[in-house]
Order: C-alpha cells, then structure tokens, then sequence
C-alpha cells in the first residue's frame, strides 16, 4: 500500500516536472511557475513520506527493509531514510527542489525571462534525476518476500553527528546546482555581468556555509567516532567533499572581481560550472562503488554507470551553452600588477593548484589500476609534503591581498607596513618555537605565516575607519582570520600530538615517559541493540590524574562491534583513548590506543569563524 | 572557431567518459599480490611424519614437483569449509605445507584430529612472519609453487569447487 | 654495590628509552603504510591481525637494527607499491609529483601576460 502511495508522489512530482518543461517551450508562462512548485511540492512529500515509512517500520518498502529495524531508535529510523543510496538520492533531488523554490520565493522581483529561464534549467535537473531515481534507484520498491523484520543500520553510522552530517552536506554541494542555472540562464539572457555577480554571491555563499559545515561535521564524526585520533586523513571520500569547497572559495574570490569591474567574467562562468560538475564528480565518485575508503556506506557500482551518463550530460550540455555564449568582449591588460584584483587573481592560481593536486591524488590512483594494472597509494604523507610550501605562500599572498587598492599597485605605500607584520609574526612564531622546543623548520615556517595572516587580518579589523569600514570587510576578515588560525592549530597539532598503542589486561599498568595507565576494571551491559563491554582506565600524567572510560560494543543488527572512545577536553590538548579486543598468541588482551591530541579544540573553532564569516555576510547589511 | 571548441569539449568528454566507464566496469579491488611470480623464501617446519618434528629446511625437501603452501588455523571457521579440499589434494598425492597462523599446538593437533590432516609438513607461524613472507593477507590462503620454486597462483579466503578445478588443472599440466 | 646499582639503573632505563624510541619509531613506519585488508586505513590505526602482524614485524625489525628503507623495501617486495602511503617517486607516479609544479608555473606565465605593469 505504502510503495503505491511513495511511487505515485515520485510519478507525481516527475510529471508536473515534465509539464514545467512543456510550458517553457510552449511559451505559456502563465501558469509556469506554479506547476514548477507543484512539482517541488510532491517532491518534497514523497522523501516525507519516506520518513514515515521508516518511522512505522513498513518493512514492505525496500528502502526501509534494507536499512531499518524495529528494536533502532526512532532517531536512526529517521536517518536511516537518508543513510542509503536511493533515499539519499530522493534527499538528493528535494534539496535540488527546495533551492529552486527559494529562488522562485527570493526572485519576486526580478527580470521575468532570467528567473523562468533559471527556473528551466533547475527543473530540468530535478527531472533527470528523477528518472533515475524512479527507474534505477527506487526507495519505494516493493519487497515480496513478506518481510517481518529489517535488516539494520550499520552502526558506526548511529550516531547525531551523522544524522545532520550529510544533509548539510547534500545542501553545499546541490547549493551549486542553483549557481549552475543562475550561470546558464545569465549566459542565454545575456545578462551575465555585475549585476548577476551580486545576486548569484549570496547564493555562491549559501552553499558554501552549508559545504563548510558539512565538511566540519564529517571531520568531527570521524575524529570522535572512527577511534584512530585523527580528523582528516585525505581520504578519497573526504576529498570529493573537498573539491567542490576549493572551487567555491576561488568562485567567490573571482565573483567580487566580477562584481567590482565586470570583467573576469568567462572565467568566472567556468568556475560556476565546474563547481557543480565537481560535486556531480564527488557524489559519483562516493556513489558509484570505485573508492575503497572507510567513508563510503552508500554504494553500488552498477548505477554508477547511469550516474557518470547523467553526470556527462549535465557537463557537456553546461560546457556547449558556455562554449556557444561566452564571446564576452574584455579588455586584455585590464589587471594592475599588485593590485587587489592581481591579488585575486593569484589567489584563483592558488586554489585551482589545490584543487588539481586533491583531484589528481585521489583520480590518479584509479585510473592507474584500471589502465595499466597497477596499484599505488597516495595518502597524507603526498598531500603534506606537496601542499605545505604552497599554503605558505598562499597565506602570505592572502595577507597582504586585502592591504592592496582596487586598480592601482600601492605596494611601495605599504611595504613598511608588510615587513612590520613579517616582523611580529616572526617573533611570535620563534617565542613559540623557544617554548616548544621544537626546531623543525616546516613547523617554524607554518608559525611564521599563519601568524603573518592573523596578525594582518587583527591589524585589518582595527584599523577600519569607520562603521561602514569594518562592516563592509568583517566578514571577508572573519573568514581570514579564522583560516589563518586553522592552519596555526593543525600545525601545532601535527607538532605536538603523542600516540602511545599498548596491550593490557585488567589490574595492569602502561608505563612511558611521564605518563601512567591502569586498566582499572571492566563491566558487561546490555542495551536495547546492543551489549556493552566498558572500562575505567585511570590516566596519570605529570601534572594531572583522571579516569577515561572507553568502551566496546557488539551490535546485534547487524552483528558488528564498534569502539566507543572516551577523550578527556582541556583548551590546549584532548587525552584521547580508544580500546577493541585483541590477543598476543592465545592471550586475549585489551589493545589500547591513547592519543594526546593538541589543539583539537582550535581546529573546530578555527572552522566555526571561517564560517561565521560567511554567515555574517548573509546577515550584515552594509 | 567555435565549431573547433565544440569538437574538442565532445572529444575530451567523451575521453573522460570512457576513462571512467572503464573504471567502473573495470573490478580491480581483489587484493594486488606482488609475490605472484618471486621465488619462494626459506621456510622451516617439521615433517608430519618425523615424530621428534624437527625442524628442516622444506624448500630443498620438495624438489622438482608442483607443490601447494596453505595457511590454516583452528579458530578460522572458513578454514574448516576447505578443509575437505585439502583432502582431496592429498589424495592426488599433492603435498602441501601447511602455515598453522597464531595458533597453539594443541588446538591445531585437535583441528586436525577432528577433520583429518592432509599436509606433508607444517610450519609454526605464532607471529604472522610466514604469512608475510608469502606476501598473505590472513587465513585461509592458499599458494601453488611450481617445480622451479616460483609462486604461481593464489587464491585470497577459502578454497571452492572452481577454485580447487583451478588448482588441479595447473597442478596436473 | 651503591655503583653497581647505579649502572644497572643506567642501563634499564636506557633500555626503556631504546624501547620507547622504537615504539614510536613503528608508530611513524605504520603510519606510512596502508592496512590491505581494511578500507582506507593506515597499518597504525587498525587493529585487524594483519595490521598486528606487521607492526611486530617492523618492531622485530628496528630491534634487529635494520634501517627503515629496509623495512619499506621488505613489505613493498611482499605487498607492492599498493602499501606504500609513502608514495614513492618513480616512473607511475612521477605525474603527480610534476604536475602541480608543472601547473603552476604555467599559471604564473599565463598571468603575467595579462597583467599590466606600468
């Protein structure tokens, strides 16, 4: 009864899609824009649905048999309508959706021919996906063999981190989807300039609020959940998040040149299209089944297939309406040199830089084995060693940028000011190093130029010379200021952070350095879904003694065992520990893992003002 | 001009496109052995039937025969599902050496007592060291030598009707 | 007796700082290199046997003596390069190495033409 229901909203919402269309090309707009909602409307009632169907356990759903089970909280019912590939692809098209319906709600207002032609476009997004969805990937599909319980979640998975963690996600990377059209429908208006720049900025920074955040959350999911101490470990499913997020921020940069001179403006396009043709990219990548990582739980490699065709369409249908009406006439010469548009402009170089060095990492590897039969790895130790020397670089340029004019070079008036900045942040980062101890001359080049940022940015924020001033820039200084102390804390992070792996049994003692751990005692529960084996480890460092108390549990649907950490928080480091069961010979032993993390705390922060900047620019009026 | 950059935008996705369609149908995610092909190392295990199982050097005691080196142990349970494999392989008169993986003595002479034991000579590998010698990823494993002395063939988990079809045809060529 | 405990606290506690510099010495080696039958992790962060396995193994190494190239070398002849998260440089992966310097320095040039200077 509930997969007629599902499929009929889905049928619904995909034939008010294809009428949407039809009235574009009839030229009937009267009624146009209300059939687009109507169809964003059905939409939205089929993913929910889908959550009811998950909330009553309608086993009769496959969706719901697949990733459900009756003794799970009815939290991770919920979630797990989003944690599968065909609700998350029915996810996927309402967020599509809903941008488009707070354009048509935010639009009111705007030349006619541009919003429905925007309109079109997204609609047609929606549709293709739909397709897919309804033939290849249905959440409603019947299941005949009289299901009377689910099969479960995987438990790594239940956990409130994740069940905002790809939603978030989802809305950054789609946010793009609406950059596209606004891009396409802008280029066939001709009406693709400044004025366009403004109105498709805030939408750019949407998104990328969303992304950021997203990215945060997984980052934090994975530090406290997957018990291995670390928060980034250049996985290929983190970096298909990445991309995207590195165009975006160039997308920006390259808007305000946009915004300013109305010029940039064919770049600016490409920028725009590939942004969405990267998160098309990264879902695929994590969709389609041809990653080994840690991350990817949603997957299968025959839909792949369809998902690189749509992917292809979408792209090359994009690149040809680009290719066809992007002859914009631009003066050449037009950037001074050490202007803040020259700044800019480098700061473009720089990201796509990123961003090729994080797509080929993760492609290269891939294509290598399909191709030529041969397996090799890139990990941390290829994205450090190579991105290090050019982040530095890029923290300078992106310090000194903001100092600079519009058109003019006004270097030699600032150069003072540029070597004083240098100045502080050499003392401040060989104070550190003195204090620290630590000579290491990456570490003390990380110091130097994240300071170089910081303290410029401080400086920004200070000296604006009026209300107007320090509006205007807050954002853009926020933003900064909190990159600059991203890359402070992961470089103090990388620095200082200890790991000690031991075995122990009960009653025993873990000695090394000034450091103590007793394995105090243990204790069996169980839970409504799982049992529970849990410690109390008492931890003895030189300055201060408290317990952790880790845990293991066995789930039971499905059977999996996960360790649940305990971590210890103070402002400068977290104490950080992680046990699983493990053996010597016949000797069954607890192996511990414990980590000293510093500055953990500073990386989530640093991260939050990176996007309290972009919030503030949403919020602010100058 | 523009009848160029169209032809190219279709010829590069196009490219890209079959790059990635041959990813996908492309299954390489079997574990990659990079000792397919080297000489076996030294190993050392005892003969089944020396009673004072002392240990020798196996690799000169196998020569000029196609022989096969299994990894086993008594606390795997998949181990067991080949076990009548092995068996078989012995019946053909196929020695195989068999790696008893983080195992006691006595849990692996009541595992062979239980289900018979088809191995010509066994190796004790209480920390794993064997295994990595041979390149292994766990248990079971199962190698096939030539008479030169090179592996050959490997199969990752345990042993099937296709698999042991397999084995026997390169065994018996 | 006094000096011959003396040198015995020597020689024990130096024997725990030659212990505690290997472990964190195999810290860094299995970090560098990938768990093959997990997914998308270092030998360090897993606790599967394999990953065990060779943990001992480079200990077993390090207190031998052997140098961590060795090491490296060893397992690479057992596993291939697929191990190696330490991407080595040589002929299948030169690509990546070149590629961003490669990128950037067309980038710069492409720049400078369109910039004015005066």
């Amino acid at each position: 009864m509930n997969n007629i229901i599902g499929n009929s909203l889905v049928l619904l919402s995909l034939m008010t899609s294809l009428s949407t269309s039809f009235l574009f090309f009839k030229k009937n707009y009267s009624h146009y824009l209300k059939t687009y909602i109507a169809s964003c409307i059905f939409c939205f009632f089929s993913f929910i649905f889908l959550i009811y169907c998950f909330v009553i356990s309608d086993f009769y759903v496959s969706a719901v048999y697949q990733n459900s089970h009756t003794t799970k909280p009815l939290i991770y019912k919920i979630a797990g309508s989003w944690g599968n590939h065909e609700g998350s692809m029915l996810l996927f098209i309402c967020i599509i959706a809903l941008y488009g319906f707070a354009f048509c709600y935010f639009s009111k207002n705007f030349d006619n021919k541009f919003k429905y032609l925007t309109v079109f476009f997204q609609n047609n997004l929606t549709m293709i996906f739909l397709i897919y969805l309804f033939f290849l990937s249905n959440p409603f599909d019947y299941v005949s063999s009289d299901p009377t319980q689910g099969l479960g979640l995987n438990p790594i998975l239940q956990d409130p981190l994740l069940l905002i963690h790809p939603p978030f996600l989802y809305f950054g990377y789609i946010g793009f989807s609406l950059i596209l059209s606004l891009v396409l429908s802008g280029l066939i208006n001709n009406s693709f300039d400044s004025v366009w720049a403004k109105l498709s900025k805030k939408w750019v920074i949407i998104s990328w609020i969303f992304l950021t955040i997203g990215i945060l959350l997984g980052s934090i999911w994975a530090y406290y959940e997957l018990g291995w101490g670390g928060y980034w470990f250049w996985d290929p499913v983190e970096n298909a998040s990445l991309m995207p997020w590195i165009l975006s921020v160039a997308l920006i940069h390259s808007l305000l040149i946009m915004e300013r001179s109305n010029t940039f403006k064919s770049w600016t396009a490409l920028l725009a299209i590939s942004t969405f043709a990267l998160s098309l990219f990264g879902t695929f990548l994590v969709r389609s089944g041809i990653l080994n990582s840690v991350h990817t739980f949603a997957n299968d490699p025959e839909r792949g297939l369809f998902i690189l065709g749509i992917i292809i369409l979408i792209i090359f249908f994009s690149l040809a309406i680009y290719i066809f009406k992007s002859d914009f006439v631009e003066k050449k010469n037009n950037i001074m040199f050490l202007s803040k548009e020259n700044f800019l402009v480098f700061n473009n170089l720089f990201l796509i830089l990123f961003l090729i060095i994080v797509i080929i990492g993760t492609v290269y590897p891939i294509v290598l084995s399909a191709v030529a039969n041969q397996n090799i790895s890139v990990g941390p130790f290829y994205y450090n060693t190579i991105l290090a020397p050019f982040v530095f670089i890029f923290l300078f340029l992106m310090g000194t940028g903001p100092l600079m004019k519009w058109y003019k070079n006004d270097f030699n008036a600032k150069k003072n000011l540029i070597i004083s900045i240098g100045l502080i942040s050499c003392i401040l980062a060989l104070i550190i190093s003195y204090f620290s101890s630590e000579t290491n001359i990456i570490y003390i080049l990380g110091l130097i130029f994240s300071f170089y940022l910081i303290v410029a940015t401080i400086f920004e924020l200070f000296s604006s010379k009026n209300q107007f001033n320090f509006k205007q820039y807050l954002s853009k200084n926020l933003s900064h200021l909190g990159f600059g102390l991203l890359i402070l804390s992961i470089t103090l992070n990388s620095f200082f952070s200890k790991e000690y792996n031991f075995m122990i049994n009960v009653n025993d003692k873990y000695v090394s350095d000034d450091l103590e751990i007793t394995f105090e005692e243990f204790n069996i529960s169980k839970d409504i879904n799982f049992d529970q084996f849990s410690t109390i480890f008492k931890i003895k460092t030189n300055d201060k003694s408290f317990t952790l108390s880790p845990s293991i549990r066995k789930y039971n649907q499905p059977e999996q065992l996960t360790s649940e950490i305990s971590i210890k928080n103070t402002l400068l480091k977290d104490f950080y520990l992680a046990i699983n069961y493990s053996s010597i010979g016949n000797k069954r032993l607890i192996g511990a893992r414990y980590y000293e993390n510093f500055f953990i705390l500073g990386i989530w922060i640093s991260s939050l003002i990176i996007v309290l900047g972009g919030l503030s620019r949403l919020f602010i009026r100058k | 001009m523009l009848k160029k950059k169209i032809a190219i935008l279709g010829i590069s996705t196009l490219l890209i496109s079959i790059v990635f369609v041959f990813v996908i149908l492309n299954d390489n995610k079997h574990l990659p052995s990079a000792t397919i092909g080297s000489t076996l190392d030294p190993i050392k295990g005892y003969l089944v039937d020396d009673i004072k199982k002392s240990k020798i050097l196996l690799n000169s005691e196998l020569n000029n025969e196609k022989f096969l080196i299994n990894i086993f142990s008594s606390w795997c349970a998949p181990c067991r599902d080949e076990h009548k494999y092995l068996l078989k392989f012995k019946n053909s008169n196929i020695k195989i050496i068999g790696i008893n993986y983080k195992d006691s003595k006595k849990n692996m002479s009541s595992f062979l007592n239980e289900l018979g034991n088809p191995y010509y000579a066994i190796v004790d590998d209480k920390d794993g060291y064997q295994s990595i010698k041979l390149g292994a990823f766990g248990v079971p494993e199962t190698f096939l030598i030539d008479k030169k002395k090179n592996i050959v063939l490997k199969q990752i988990g345990p042993i099937d009707d296709n698999i042991y079809i397999k084995f026997l045809e390169i065994l018996k060529k | 007796m006094k000096y011959v405990f003396f040198i015995l606290v020597c020689i024990i506690s130096s024997n725990l700082y030659a212990d505690q510099k290997i472990d964190s010495k195999v810290i860094e080696i299995s970090k560098n290199l990938r768990c093959l039958v997990c997914q998308g992790q270092s030998i360090n962060d897993s606790d599967s046997d394999f990953a065990l396995d060779v943990k001992e193994l480079i200990k077993k190494n390090l207190k031998e003596g052997k140098k961590d190239e060795e090491i490296y070398n060893y397992l690479k002849l057992k596993y291939g390069d697929w191990i190696l998260y330490k991407t080595p440089i040589n002929v299948s992966t030169i690509f990546i190495w070149m590629l961003p310097i490669i990128f950037i320095l067309i980038g710069l040039r492409f720049i400078v033409k369109r910039i004015r200077f005066e």
